[in-house]
């Protein structure tokens, strides 16, 4: 099943996989399930960094790039080159 | 934010400057990836507040460590190892029984008027959100990687340094721990 999902089954392997979907009662709807669900869930990747909305602001950029600024890194090359 | 995976631009000259020191293309490199690293571990963690302390330590890390990158695999691949090793080690000794999926999906109780069961976008999404919070983490982690953010099989594996077949069998269990949640929200696959 997660092979057929992925799409990483052979041809012939595929052609097999469909006709016993096609016959199955447990098989045939999970798959069906598990293509829906995977549709959905690509789709809430938009909220990704935000999901319970509490971060309505967006971009983490600028937080990182600071805590980087004022965390001394042990790579004394770098320190002081970034304005 | 796009839907895209993260970007598979060509970022070898910048790591190349990272690695020699070159703290701006390090920076260039937080603006690649850090959007994308802080979505992955927002939900992996449990709040949004630990979410930006994971993802600002990862990339600490990463320049920490990144003379140690070995050029021949994706940064990318490499900081999300980081991020999703930070986030483990933040939350598996103090993870609480995790509640049924079941249970994340009935509390809390709701006192508003219970509008009429419907598909609706809000209440797909709100569903989908706490069946995957109630994952446990080695299931999470898949899902998250490989069906939320779109990684192949091969690099969310490599990420959480697994064999693609232990990957695919917590993957699949994530699945249909997920489905099963949200059976309610998906009617097309009611018919079992």
């Amino acid at each position: 099943m997660p092979d057929a999902l992925d799409g990483t089954l052979t041809p012939r392997q595929r052609a097999r996989f469909a006709q016993h979907v096609d016959e199955c009662p447990e098989c045939g709807p999970m798959l069906r399930g598990l293509i829906r669900l995977r549709a959905v869930l690509r789709s809430i990747a938009t909220d990704a960094s935000d999901p319970d909305g509490s971060n309505p602001d967006g971009s983490i950029v600028p937080a990182v790039l600071e805590y980087l600024r004022t965390h001394p890194s042990e790579r004394s090359p770098m320190a002081g080159r970034s304005p | 934010m796009s839907q895209e995976s993260p970007p598979r631009v060509d970022d070898g000259a910048l790591v190349a400057r990272a690695r020699a020191g070159d703290r701006l293309a390090f920076e260039e490199l937080v603006r690649l990836y850090a959007d994308r690293l802080h979505a992955v571990v927002r939900r992996l963690v449990d709040d949004q507040h630990e979410a930006e302390e994971v993802t600002q330590e990862a990339f600490l890390r990463a320049w920490r460590g990144i003379a140690k990158f070995k050029a021949d695999s994706q940064f990318f691949t490499w900081l999300y190892r980081i991020g999703v090793n930070e986030a483990h080690r933040r939350t598996s000794h103090r993870r609480a029984p995790v509640a049924s999926l079941e249970e994340q999906l009935v509390e809390p109780a709701d006192t508003r008027p219970e509008p009429p069961r419907r598909l609706e976008q809000d209440d797909l999404r709100h569903a989908l959100e706490r069946a995957v919070q109630g994952l446990k983490p080695d299931q999470r982690a898949p899902l998250v990687l490989r069906d939320i953010e779109g990684l192949s099989t091969a690099e969310a594996a490599a990420i959480l340094d697994l064999g693609e077949a232990a990957f695919k069998s917590r993957l699949h269990r994530a699945r249909l721990a997920v489905r099963d949640a949200v059976r309610d929200y998906l009617p097309e696959d009611s018919e079992r």
